[in-house]
């Protein structure tokens, strides 16, 4: 029996990171879902099944804080695990980032292999 | 009087003639003619100067969205998967970097990579940075092109961002620049190439930054990581501008060093500057116990309504208890504007537990208007942006 593969929602409206992101992530063998805003990523988390959300804070249309917000409010995504990753790196914007229900936070510029590791200590390997 | 008359109306006649004549040519021809020939020049090289920026950035848009794809697939092929550091096959990249339009294309998105990309991979990138030579190209940018204030700030953020070390000479030179744009980026270089050890050369002689230049100066040291036990308070100076002090209030406030006699020697120069309402709300801030009584009679002496109003925040945020009977004291009454009355109040409330007793005895006192502005401060309205 095939197992699904894993499915990731990466929110990011920086060109560079959401293409990186992009190719690292599927060279780990997950199934990528793209958005590059706030709004296309609450219609794809309402919409799709989701095992992990790596967004941005600074978004289009609705940041990260209100996309963590919908998805923990959501019927079907609420305990899916999220990783913030973020530019802001000031206390107050990563503990707001754990109180709203984020798993993890990461501070950019990104380490590729970080993002790995720490996508794997959430939902195991593709 | 019929006499006089007649002779205004006649004058008023020659003087339409007059007019009329001239805007139909045969007042001053030659003004007439020069007015056009000066308006149509005007208005061609506008259009020149319009068409020639949409075209530069035409081809610069052009250049990027071809050279782009190229350039990234290379990063991931040779960063990424082939785990390169160092000697990158940069002919396999089929770009002429000669090409001064290719070469500013390549810079901008190789900068825009390791803007976003740290770690191992951001180094690599760092020494493509470096070997396809644009390290050299932004020392010679900053050496020769110290008045182009924009070519010296991109330079100087390549350079911090490279970690490529500027010579000692130029860098002085840049610090002490005319310009207050290439002063704050040459101090954001330090500051990001050698952190705290740079604070004391770049606290030494700043001057003339506005707010904007401040918060870039703050936010370049609280995003360098550091955290040590340096005094910023003794560049606090009441010779200094708003923003200088600003500045050092703002690190004093993020690091919580507390330096009571330093935020009163700016209150104590003038009590209703901004630099002084700045000190207080840092006072509040940094939790100066001690200051909680002295704030008390700074607030009874003939203080301004926005100095009054910081002073009553900053005891909300001291919040000992001390200050509990003078905020009571200005809740209840009624001759002061409501909005201190309503700050009174927001500090008595951030005054839990000293001032619960009080609070009580407000609320079983309360008429409408005083009710309305509890509920104000209890149930403030939420915005959502």
């Amino acid at each position: 029996m095939w197992d699904k593969k894993k499915r990731i929602l990466v929110v990011e409206d920086n060109e560079i990171l959401l293409s990186t992101m992009q190719f690292v992530l599927l060279r780990e063998g997950y199934d990528l879902l793209l958005a590059k805003s706030g709004k296309e990523a609450l219609s794809l988390v309402s919409d799709e099944s989701i095992d992990l959300v790596i967004t941005d804070l600074a978004l289009p249309f609705a940041n990260g804080f209100e996309i963590i917000d919908r998805i923990r409010k959501s019927n079907t995504n609420n305990q899916v695990p999220v990783i913030i990753i973020s530019g802001y790196r000031d206390d107050n914007s990563i503990v707001e980032g754990f109180e709203v229900g984020a798993n993890d936070y990461i501070k950019k510029p990104i380490s590729p292999s970080e993002l790995i590791s720490r996508v794997r200590l959430r939902i195991g390997h593709a | 009087m019929y006499v006089c008359g007649l002779g205004m109306l006649r004058t008023l006649t020659y003087m339409m003639h007059d007019i009329r004549a001239f805007f139909e040519g045969d007042g001053w021809p030659i003004l007439v003619i020069a007015a056009l020939v000066l308006s149509v020049l005007f208005w061609t090289a506008s259009l020149i100067g319009i068409a020639f920026f949409y075209y530069r950035d035409y081809r610069y848009g052009r250049a990027y969205s071809r050279i782009y794809p190229a350039l990234r697939d290379f990063i991931y092929e040779q960063v990424l998967v082939e785990n390169r550091t160092n000697h990158f096959p940069v002919d396999k990249l089929g770009l002429d970097l000669h090409n001064k339009l290719v070469s500013k294309v390549v810079r901008h998105i190789l900068h825009d990579f390791i803007f976003t990309i740290g770690g191992e991979k951001g180094r690599s990138m760092r020494n493509l940075f470096n070997e396809l030579g644009f390290d050299k190209e932004a020392q010679y940018e900053i050496r020769h092109s110290a008045t182009n204030m924009v070519t010296t700030v991109r330079s100087l953020a390549n350079l911090a961002l490279m970690k490529v070390s500027i010579q000692e000479k130029i860098l002085d030179q840049l610090l002490k620049s005319p310009q207050v744009e290439i002063r704050v980026a040459a101090s954001k270089y330090l500051l990001q190439v050698n952190g705290e050890q740079a604070f004391d050369r770049i606290f030494n002689g700043l001057y003339g930054i506005s707010q904007l230049h401040a918060l870039d100066i703050f936010q370049t040291i609280v995003q360098g990581d550091y955290f040590g036990d340096y005094i910023f308070s003794q560049w606090l100076d009441v010779s200094k501008s708003f923003e200088v002090n600003s500045l050092i209030m703002d690190l004093m406030v993020y690091y919580q060093e507390l330096n009571e006699a330093g935020l009163w020697e700016l209150i104590n120069a003038n009590k209703e500057s901004k630099t002084a309402l700045k000190a207080v709300n840092s006072l509040g801030k940094l939790l100066a116990k001690d200051s909680e009584e002295r704030l008390q009679e700074l607030y009874t002496g003939e203080s301004g309504l926005p100095a009054k109003l910081e002073i009553l925040k900053a005891l909300g945020r001291i919040g000992q208890g001390k200050s509990i009977d003078f905020l009571y004291r200005l809740f209840i009454d009624s001759n002061l504007p409501l909005s201190l009355r309503k700050h009174a109040y927001r500090s008595l409330v951030a005054q839990k537990p000293y001032s619960t007793p009080l609070l009580r005895k407000i609320d079983g006192e309360l008429d409408s208007e005083e009710s309305k502005l509890i509920r104000s401060v209890n149930h403030p309205m939420v915005h959502y942006i």
